[in-house]
């Protein structure tokens, strides 16, 4: 049985051709099959795109913690008992607990208010934080105008400040001076030296767009927040165990703040690696219920083939059998009717194929650019070239019954059709 | 060319019902024979056993010398394509093919490529008279160019016995005649026709009658 043998290519295409309803009919079920598959596996990607685009950049090795209230009496104290991380904490940490690259403390002043930030007569309601340059590594940070904060703005405690990009886009208008200008943020003047905007779609505590930065140190001092850190995060070194880097550090802060070693409640935690992983669970869940809907929508549609295949057999009988009656053989009829069966799974994969990405990319152009959770639906090549490769091995299968039911078929039941 | 010997063929469709019961038939190269009986005879049976379109219980079947018997399904196609033409009462034309690729369609079976086959199946309709139809569908047949363009099929094959089936049971009279002439014009080239009929006049027009009662030929037609 040759392949190449444009003969009988011509006698099969001929044969779909001439009975176009009934191709049509048969090849639906798959063509629908491959348009919900692309739809879907396409819709999934979005969502993974939606979820896990910019995120790359943020600090996975990583994990953020603030203090709680204690559950349990201990070494005298009462239960119920506020307590916070101080700056000493965080060197005894980055010095004590194995695997700690880095931390950094993050402030938040006491006396935010509406409208708290004003450049002359625009104001603004923006969240202040107070950090230290080791920020810029956990979630980095695009600069659009000026400078990072840097070391020598936290030791030298200035009163300088970063402002995100929507901040200055309500106190300042388009043309005018920016980096140089002094703002006022909850009542006291800091010198805008930088714009930022996120690297990443991730944030802790509030977007960084909407977030005038400013040194920690100074922070401390002219919010008169003492030594009392909102929270911290913990950078593990790349080789070390985030998990378990969480746990030595929870213990260091429970022994250093007279916190029952049992007391799990006392200390807020999570880590990113965790976050991560469940995300990633969560999108191969999808991932995994859009295949089997998808393949069993396709199996539907293959079953929809073999059917109507052996529907029109026994419609075929007749011409099957004047076939046979001039001499075609069994091996010529079985070829016949799964190459066929092929053909037509193919053409209409491949028009659902073409169909479902043309969707896909129409539905991109009306998804906003902004859009979260929903980004650039599209399917991968290979996933199409898996699709192709089962429709081709369905569409086969598809063929067989009918194919074997076609053989059965003696040519005196032809000739007797009367 | 033909020699059965003692055929019997039983149909199980519920009760087995015994249809051919001992048939002996001889029939040499170049015979213009017309089988005939009334309905029921066997007359069809034997005729779908001839054809290799159906198997046989009990006994011999030789075609141009070679035993037709428990033959797959290739063989028998093989045979069928080789030696033997049909003709049916109902044409049994493809209905989405045109005449021209009907006519042609045992040679796609023979492995002849597309031109040659359509050139070929060309000339076999011109000499039906039908060349001008070579592209009409069947549905814009009358009843006896069907039944030429199926008698063209049957010969493109260059096949050595022509076995027709109620040819003209289709056809009205003025029609018949002209198949039965085209029959006859078949056989004097050489081709073995056998027709089955149940009418006097085809009958009459062949050079022997077989006679079929009961599942069996009468003694006196066995031989020539």
């Amino acid at each position: 049985m040759r392949i190449v043998d444009i003969d009988r290519w011509q006698e099969i295409w001929h044969t779909i051709k001439q009975n176009k309803l009934r191709s049509v009919m048969t090849a639906f079920g798959v063509f629908w099959g491959i348009l919900m598959l692309v739809i879907m596996l396409g819709s999934g990607k979005a969502l993974e795109n939606g979820i896990l685009d910019g995120t790359e950049n943020f600090e996975r090795n990583s994990c953020f913690m603030f203090a709680g209230t204690t559950t349990e009496p201990y070494k005298g104290f009462q239960r119920g008992r506020s307590w916070y991380i101080t700056s000493s904490d965080l060197v005894v940490i980055e010095k004590n607990v194995e695997g700690v690259k880095f931390t950094v403390p993050y402030v938040f002043p006491t006396n935010t208010t509406e409208n708290n930030v004003m450049n002359g007569m625009k104001v603004g309601s923006f969240s202040v934080q107070g950090i230290t340059p080791e920020l810029y590594l956990v979630s980095p940070q695009i600069l659009l105008q000026g400078h990072l904060i840097n070391k020598l703005d936290e030791l030298g405690k200035r009163k300088i400040c970063v402002i995100g990009e929507k901040v200055k886009e309500q106190l300042f208008l388009a043309d005018e001076t920016v980096v140089g200008t002094y703002i006022r943020v909850n009542g006291v003047y800091f010198q805008v030296v930088g714009v930022i905007k996120s690297a990443t779609h991730m944030n802790i505590g509030s977007q960084p767009e909407n977030t005038v930065f400013v040194p920690y140190t100074t922070a401390k001092q002219v919010f008169n927040l003492g030594d009392r850190i909102s929270y911290i995060s913990v950078v593990a070194e790349d080789w070390a165990d985030i998990s378990k880097v969480e746990e030595d550090t929870k213990e260091v802060l429970k022994a250093r703040n007279s916190i029952a070693p049992s007391d799990n409640e006392a200390i807020w935690s999570f880590n990113m690696k965790q976050q991560f992983q469940q995300i990633g669970a969560l999108l191969l869940g999808i991932q995994l219920l859009i295949w089997i809907v998808g393949i069993g929508t396709l199996l539907a549609g293959i079953i929809g083939v073999s059917n109507i295949m052996l529907i029109t057999i026994r419609e075929r009988t007749k011409e099957i059998g004047i076939r046979r009656a001039i001499g075609a053989t069994p091996k010529v009829i079985i070829g016949q009717i799964l190459v066929e069966s092929l053909v037509l799974t193919v053409l209409a994969g491949m028009g659902g194929l073409v169909l479902g990405v043309w969707i896909l990319h129409f539905a991109n152009g009306l998804i906003p650019a902004d859009g979260m959770f929903f980004k650039n639906p599209h399917i991968d090549f290979g996933v199409a070239i898996i699709a192709t490769g089962i429709m081709s091995l369905f569409g086969v299968l598809a063929g067989i019954i009918p194919a074997r039911r076609a053989i059965r078929i003696k040519p005196i039941d032809a000739i007797r059709e009367e | 060319m033909i020699r059965l010997t003692n055929i019997h063929k039983t149909y199980y469709n519920g009760s087995p019902l015994k249809v051919l019961k001992g048939v002996d038939l001889h029939i040499k190269e170049g015979e213009f024979v017309s089988i005939m009986g009334a309905s029921g005879s066997g007359k069809s049976t034997l005729l779908n056993i001839l054809g290799i379109l159906d198997n046989y219980d009990e006994g011999d079947y030789y075609l141009d010398n070679q035993l037709i018997k428990n033959l797959t399904e290739t063989q028998a196609a093989q045979y069928r394509n080789e030696l033997i033409g049909f003709v049916f009462q109902s044409f049994n034309l493809i209905h989405f093919k045109n005449a021209l690729e009907n006519v042609a369609l045992p040679l796609y079976y023979k492995g002849i490529a597309r031109k040659k086959r359509n050139a070929i199946a060309l000339e076999y309709l011109e000499k039906m008279g039908l060349k001008d139809w070579a592209h009409h569908y069947p549905n814009e047949l009358s009843g006896g160019q069907k039944q030429r363009v199926a008698i063209a099929r049957a010969l493109i094959s260059n096949p050595r016995v022509i076995l027709a089936d109620e040819p003209t049971g289709a056809l009205d009279s003025q029609t018949s005649v002209e198949v039965i002439d085209l029959l006859k014009a078949i056989n004097q080239q050489g081709v073995t026709v056998i027709v089955v009929t149940h009418e006097n006049e085809v009958a009459a027009s062949t050079e022997r009658i077989i006679r079929m009662k009961d599942g069996i030929i009468q003694p006196q037609d066995i031989h020539q």
